[in-house]
């Protein structure tokens, strides 16, 4: 049985409250601070020896868990750069921040601050090389430095050093471009598929160039290591590695399922600063842990307080909480592509709730097309040449999704109609609902309703407000998802709501339903005037499911011209997801 | 993201409802650099739109 999380929760608040609780150093002790060596890598899933991957060339990422301590439960709570380090970066989840969707700039509250700034005040010098994409606007002075010339070399004689080297080789980009098979280090016909890849030429090209680029990463991780015990700063640094989200073939990266989220994380823990760490060299452990915990864990190494606003938890150091039983994971809108799923997983089982299972994993995106591998899956289903478990992606999603990780780690094997696991389906949807509404889910409104509200307070403050009616969208949301006709009449009854947010959910279920809710087509075409945006072209896509598309197309078709100057939108400089 | 928004829905019910709206889509991509337009998605997905459907 493990602890009451929610008691050590408390717990933690008081003492952060004893520690008066602005990041300021704890006055407890003196302590001789611990330099960080941070290194993050791309896009790549566990794809290392360490990790039991038979394939993998990884010589130093192998010895680093040797010397270290290996998380086998480690999660990027988003599948997708920008959310995944909105996470990290603030320590809150981007759900409760309104920073969930792929790349938007919205504003930062005032309540949070990023975690170098707690560092910094601390006395650390604090460098990043290079990436930031936090998606929020950046607060000044997070950083000492931070571009790819960054180094700690530069900080003041005896000054603590935090510092981020991001790796870029193992991006999404490096399988954009095949290469020549004879130049390829690992062997198309050695590779072994996830049984929801067909097996097509691309694809073995496309998973060997990968494995080839991990073994890029291997060496550029060297290489960092090497100039670290060259400066003689390895016996005062703590080593912390990590891939920033899974990957990289399609439905990796961007995907919900244990190949976007889980990901490689090593932590080596000096001899002088052993006692900090959570566990002896060479240790493997499968406590959960998910990147929302990075930054108090960040604190709690460093003697500083962890702010009562983080919402996760330090997972090593001096204010280590007790273990997790659930990681919480989330996905929104990926580049052009508008979705909204919520995930929980415990140490064997992931639970998916699809909010838009009307629409299907397979969209166009135009960043995951550039891989030929993913080009030649929509082809082969689209010729018949997939089995069920490779047309999955390109068909409707199912409303719940309930996969035993343990027995099926690619998770193709759906339990959640299965009786026999019925009361997992039901402690694991819970939860759900659970954390939803503890960090108060903005992502419930579509993102040009959240965008509006911005106009006058970031989301952080509208949602924690008496204003965001979250249990009332919530219940809509449910309802409406489930593909039950039972709940037509009440479905139907949302469209009358004043709430934009609950209008929307109640068309977002007719469209669901498709021509199985004729009854609600009145209703439908009065909303075609709603005032909400969202609502007018929810509206309007179930209307042509319904003989009215004479009425529903222009519409849809003037949607194309509504302005949105507030709403967040991508740099056109920054342009790689 | 509501000309995202709009795009999806088109493409999802495709046929002459999306082909429909392939000049506005034309439009919009025009004008991708006036500063209050959001650059980058809405322009992809009309891409896709315009590619798909004219």
């Amino acid at each position: 049985m493990k602890p009451n999380l929610k008691a050590i929760f408390v717990m933690a608040c008081f003492t952060a409250l004893l520690y008066a609780c602005t990041g300021e150093r704890s006055k407890t002790e003196p302590v001789e601070l611990p330099n960080i060596l941070w290194i993050v890598s791309e896009d790549n899933s566990p794809f290392f020896g360490c990790y039991g991957d038979s394939l993998a060339t990884t010589p130093t990422f192998d010895k680093l868990a040797k010397e270290g301590i290996l998380y086998e439960n480690a999660f990027a709570n988003a599948p997708v750069c920008a959310p995944a380090r909105s996470s990290i970066i603030a320590g809150v989840y981007p759900p409760s921040m309104g920073t969930e969707n792929m790349r938007s700039t919205y504003p930062t509250p005032d309540v949070i601050r990023f975690f170098p700034q707690y560092l910094r005040t601390a006395g650390y010098y604090c460098t990043n090389n290079s990436k930031e994409d936090y998606n929020m606007i950046k607060p000044d002075s997070v950083w000492d430095e931070s571009s790819n010339k960054a180094h700690y070399k530069n900080r003041k004689e005896g000054q603590p050093f935090f510092a981020i080297f991001n790796l870029t080789v193992s991006h999404e980009s490096s399988i954009h471009k095949s290469i020549p098979a004879e130049a390829l280090r690992h062997d198309p016909d050695k590779m072994v598929l996830p049984p929801y890849h067909p097996d097509t030429p691309e694809m073995r090209h496309d998973w060997a160039l990968y494995y080839d680029k991990i073994e890029d990463l291997d060496g550029q991780v060297a290489a960092l290591l090497q100039e670290l015990e060259d400066a003689g700063l390895a016996e005062n640094t703590i080593v912390a590695y990590y891939g920033d989200h899974g990957g990289v073939l399609a439905r990796s990266k961007r995907f919900l399922y244990e190949s976007g989220t889980r990901v490689p994380m090593i932590w080596r823990f000096p001899k002088k600063y052993e006692k900090l760490a959570p566990a002896a060299a060479g240790t493997r452990t499968d406590r959960l842990v998910s990147f929302v915990d990075l930054a108090p864990t960040m604190l709690s190494l460093t003697n500083v307080a962890i702010p009562e606003y983080m919402q996760g938890y330090a997972f090593t150091g001096k204010q280590q909480a007790a273990e997790r039983e659930y990681v919480h994971l989330f996905r929104g809108r990926m580049d052009e592509r508008i979705d909204l799923i919520r995930a929980v997983r415990d140490e064997q089982f992931r639970y998916i709730k699809n909010y838009m299972p009307h629409r299907i994993y397979g969209q166009y995106i135009e960043y995951l097309w550039k891989a030929p591998s993913c080009r030649s899956w929509e082809a082969a289903y689209k010729a018949g040449k997939t089995n069920e478990a490779q047309s999955a992606f390109w068909q409707q999603k199912p409303a719940e999704e309930l996969y035993d990780v343990s027995k099926d780690p690619w998770e193709v094997n759906n339990l959640a109609d299965d009786p026999a696991y019925a009361d997992v389906l039901v402690r694991l949807r819970n939860e759900n609902d659970r954390w939803m509404r503890a960090i108060k889910d903005s992502g419930l409104m579509p993102e040009g309703m959240m965008s509006i509200k911005n106009k006058t307070q970031p989301t952080y403050d509208y949602v924690h407000s008496a204003e965001y009616n979250f249990d009332k969208i919530k219940h809509a949301a449910d309802i409406s998802t489930m593909r039950d006709m039972e709940k037509l009449p009440e479905i139907i009854s949302l469209l009358h709501d004043e709430d934009p947010a609950v209008r929307y959910w109640g068309a977002t279920g007719c469209l669901i339903l498709a021509d199985k809710a004729m009854e609600a087509k009145e209703t439908l075409l009065q909303l075609l005037q709603d005032e909400s945006p969202d609502v007018r072209i929810t509206a309007a896509e179930a209307l042509c499911h319904m003989g009215a598309k004479d009425q529903a197309t222009p519409v849809l078709v003037a949607a194309l011209d509504v302005d949105n100057e507030w709403y967040g939108y991508m740099p056109s400089t920054a342009s790689k997801p | 993201m509501v000309r995202v928004h709009a795009i999806n829905s088109l493409e999802a019910v495709g046929g002459e409802v999306a082909r429909a709206a392939v000049g506005k889509a034309r439009e919009l991509v025009s004008r991708q650099d006036a500063p209050t337009y959001e650059r980058g998605y809405d322009v992809r997905a009309a891409n896709h739109l315009i590619e798909m459907y004219e």
